[in-house]
């Protein structure tokens, strides 16, 4: 679970995110939409820790980010927009260091290292330097990365960017795997398709303050229509 | 002409990749700190240079002075060249903006020229100021008339633009065949290596050309400056170590190099304006050859041994970045060489027969300054890079990445110093307990230094730039760390010269205070260096 407890953030006089709280419960897939500036990404970097919070707490089942950072940091992981990172690694010396501070077990995290890179179609690449994969094998081996520790929460900022049609099938299929398992999968998205199949609930999210949250047929309720996702986003949005 | 003003404008801003402060909310143009830095080395330059002038400025000039005019002004010459063929070859070729031009209708011989006067510019502020400063000090310092002043302004230009003409006809010439290979760190590497023989190669060939005794023969050219005569004597066409000696003043130099620049200056444009764009095309298409997985060798490595992983991981880190591995490389190499000769040369001279407490101060302020390599413990945590982002987000033991980070450095210093002790200490007779005192002394001192330069990145470090070379152009921490490099020999040096002119009979005791010296640093930094770290995983990191 994933609380935030009345969280802002300004860059100079700009308000990135003002006053937000939110709790994204146990055992769903939880979508964080809007448009771009909207505070989406610094939420996420706050919540990762990435960016401090200048108001507010951010609690990672119930462990305060602020007061342990390093116990909340255990019960995530997390797959940054850009996966453009880690270049100068093989895949295999990236999995395994995630696998050394994570302290996972060596047998255990092999066989999910490998299970895993099967599974996304990368596990012929895991020798080769991660500077010369492309931009969709970069993202798969940062997502293997974030599921190697089989973390509580699942924290993914635009995820589905650059993969493959098989590869966001089995990364859609993961996500809800573990959301049946009672985790929480919270991730950031433009694509409202997406969203609007998979995500069991919504908040959407403008000029750093949320809109709505709820399921999309509660949103479709309050707005007393019948259209897609993308219709009442953009209405929600524009207003 | 405006058309290429908007291309070489391009290439700058490219170069630059200024940084976006969020803060502050304007660019941030690094010029400020790259100019603070290129005057630093100026200075310290001029400075050494300066004092042997003077000497040679003196009626009675010796043979030793000579040595050193011609070693400073060379000295400075080989560095100039290596920073040439380090920063410029791989520049040309694998800027991330150039993915940029190539669907514009760009010449290669444009791109080409813009990339080259962009690097003339920096070439100039980090190492073409040294060699200005010189001829002007020369000038003065043996009292020449003000044209000597334009010549001397002439010649630094020239030998900037012959130096940098060869590392960037090198790496041409090496990116001709740069579709048969496939990685471009790889390809980075060799060309900086060739580029780096070939400038040395030039170097060494005008040092070495001339025959005879070359100090008579500087000697005879000094004297007849002085005197304010002709000019020296050279041999005609051959290129040789009284030439480059005498470069800052001698008008036959710049006509020479005039000759050359134009020879060179013309088969560099057609050699670009050939291949330069289809060596650009190759270098953003590159095939991948799949490598064999050893998944289950490098988890168990991983998990058995963290420790041996984090720096192995390290070492891949800093070699997959080619420019700062070979600089690394050289500073060491030449910090090794240049110590070994002099030490050698106190060793067997029988005119300079030192004292032996002068020659303990002469050791160890080479070996110390020789084993001092900032660069890897300073570049290590910036290189992390955007990587550093998730870095944030991972529960990591500060301790062992900072112990990594150390050790790696250590490896690296610490040898150096071991070997330049164990080494010229027995060779210049000291005694036992000096030499078995030396290696805790290296040891604890490598560590002093790379917990003070990784503590200097953490306040300093920058994680987003687009070339990691960026990381050593970036912001204040460059110039505090080569302020530092001076200053923290010196610490030691006090103790080291103290008991030399006061207590001669018990120089090993002045080891030992600097043995517990360093340690307490050590200490202090250590805890100093943990706490900085903790705190940078909590603050905000612009990327």
């Amino acid at each position: 679970m994933i609380r935030l407890e009345e969280i802002s953030k300004k860059f100079g006089d700009l308000i990135a995110v003002d006053n937000l709280s939110l709790t994204i419960e146990d055992g769903m897939i939880f979508g964080l939409l809007g448009p771009n500036g909207a505070g989406k990404s610094t939420t996420l970097k706050m919540i990762t820790s990435i960016l401090r919070p200048d108001k507010g707490n951010i609690f990672i089942d119930d462990i305060s980010l602020k007061d342990d950072p390093f116990k909340a940091k255990q019960n995530f992981g997390y797959v940054p927009d850009s996966p453009d990172l880690f270049l100068g690694m093989k895949g295999e010396d990236y999995l395994a260091f995630i696998a050394a501070i994570y302290n996972i077990d060596k047998n255990e995290g092999l066989q999910k290292a490998e299970k895993l890179a099967e599974r996304f179609n990368i596990k012929d690449n895991l020798g080769d330097y991660i500077i010369n994969y492309s931009h969709g094998m970069r993202q798969k081996i940062m997502i293997i990365g974030m599921l190697l520790h089989s973390p509580h929460n699942l924290i993914l900022d635009e995820p589905l960017t650059g993969l493959d049609p098989e590869s966001f099938y089995t990364l859609k299929e993961i996500m809800r795997e573990n959301a049946l398992e009672g985790k929480t999968v919270l991730l950031s998205t433009h694509v409202l398709d997406v969203a609007e199949k998979i995500c069991d609930k919504l908040a959407i999210i403008n000029k750093g303050k949320i809109i709505f949250t709820g399921t999309l047929e509660e949103l479709r309720q309050l707005k007393n229509e019948n259209s897609s996702l993308e219709t009442l986003f953009l209405e929600l949005t524009k207003e | 002409m405006k058309r290429f003003l908007s291309i070489l404008k391009a290439t700058y801003y490219s170069s630059l990749s200024i940084s976006f402060s969020k803060r502050q909310k304007k660019m941030r143009n690094p010029f400020i700190p790259q100019l603070i830095s290129g005057l630093i080395l100026v200075f310290y330059f001029a400075f050494l240079f300066y004092e042997s002038a003077s000497n040679l400025g003196k009626l009675n000039i010796s043979n030793q002075s000579i040595f050193e005019y011609v070693d400073i002004y060379f000295t400075c010459i080989i560095f100039f060249g290596l920073f040439m063929s380090i920063a410029i070859s791989p520049s040309i070729y694998f800027y991330k903006g150039d993915e940029a031009f190539l669907p514009l209708p760009i010449k290669g011989r444009e791109l080409f020229l813009a990339k080259y006067l962009i690097n003339i510019y920096y070439s100039f502020i980090y190492g073409g100021t040294s060699l200005l400063a010189l001829s002007i000090i020369t000038c003065i310092s043996f009292n020449l008339p003000f044209y000597c002043y334009i010549i001397g302004i002439l010649a630094s230009i020239i030998e900037t633009l012959l130096l940098s003409f060869i590392s960037f006809i090198v790496a041409l010439f090496f990116s001709i065949f740069i579709h048969f290979k496939t990685s471009k760190v790889a390809l980075s590497l060799y060309s900086t290596i060739f580029a780096l023989i070939g400038v040395l190669g030039f170097i060494f060939s005008i040092f070495f050309s001339i025959e005879g005794n070359d100090i008579t023969s500087i000697e005879n050219s000094i004297h007849t400056i002085y005197s304010n005569l002709t000019f020296i004597n050279w041999i005609a066409y051959i290129p040789s170590k009284v030439i480059l000696v005498n470069s800052p003043i001698d008008l036959q130099f710049v006509g020479y190099g005039l000759i050359v620049l134009v020879v060179i200056g013309i088969i560099t444009f057609l050699l670009a304006d050939k291949f330069y764009l289809t060596s650009l095309y190759s270098t953003s298409s590159h095939h991948k050859k799949k490598k064999a997985s050893h998944i289950d060798k490098v988890f168990s490595l991983a998990m058995k041994y963290p420790f041996l992983f984090f720096i192995r991981r390290e070492f891949y880190s800093l070699s997959r970045n080619s420019q700062l591995f070979i600089s690394s490389l050289i500073y060491s190499i030449i910090m090794l060489i240049s110590g070994i000769s002099l030490l050698s040369f106190f060793a067997f001279s029988q005119e300079l027969a030192l004292p032996k407490n002068i020659l303990f101060i002469v050791v160890f302020a080479l070996v110390l300054t020789a084993s001092l390599q900032p660069y890897l413990s300073y570049i290590s945590l910036p290189l992390e890079g955007k990587s550093f982002y998730l870095i944030k987000t991972m529960p990591f033991k500060s301790s062992s990445y900072i112990f990594s980070k150390i050790a790696f450095g250590f490896i690296y210093t610490g040898l150096i110093n071991i070997i330049l002790f164990s080494v010229f200490l027995p060779l210049l007779s000291f005694d036992i307990y000096t030499i078995i005192l030396s290696i805790p002394f290296s040891i604890v001192y490598s560590f002093s230094s790379n917990l003070l330069y990784l503590l200097i990145s953490i306040f300093f470090s920058h994680f987003d730039y687009n070339n990691p070379i960026e990381i050593l152009q970036k912001g204040w921490g460059n110039a505090i760390v080569i302020i530092a490099n001076y200053l923290f020999p010196a610490l030691s040096l006090i103790t080291i010269i103290t008991f030399s002119l006061f207590l001669p009979n018990m120089l090993y005791l002045a080891v030992v205070i600097d043995i517990v010296f360093y340690l307490g640093i050590d200490i202090l930094l250590y805890f100093l260096v943990k706490k900085s770290f903790s705190y940078l995983l909590n603050k905000d990191v612009t990327i």
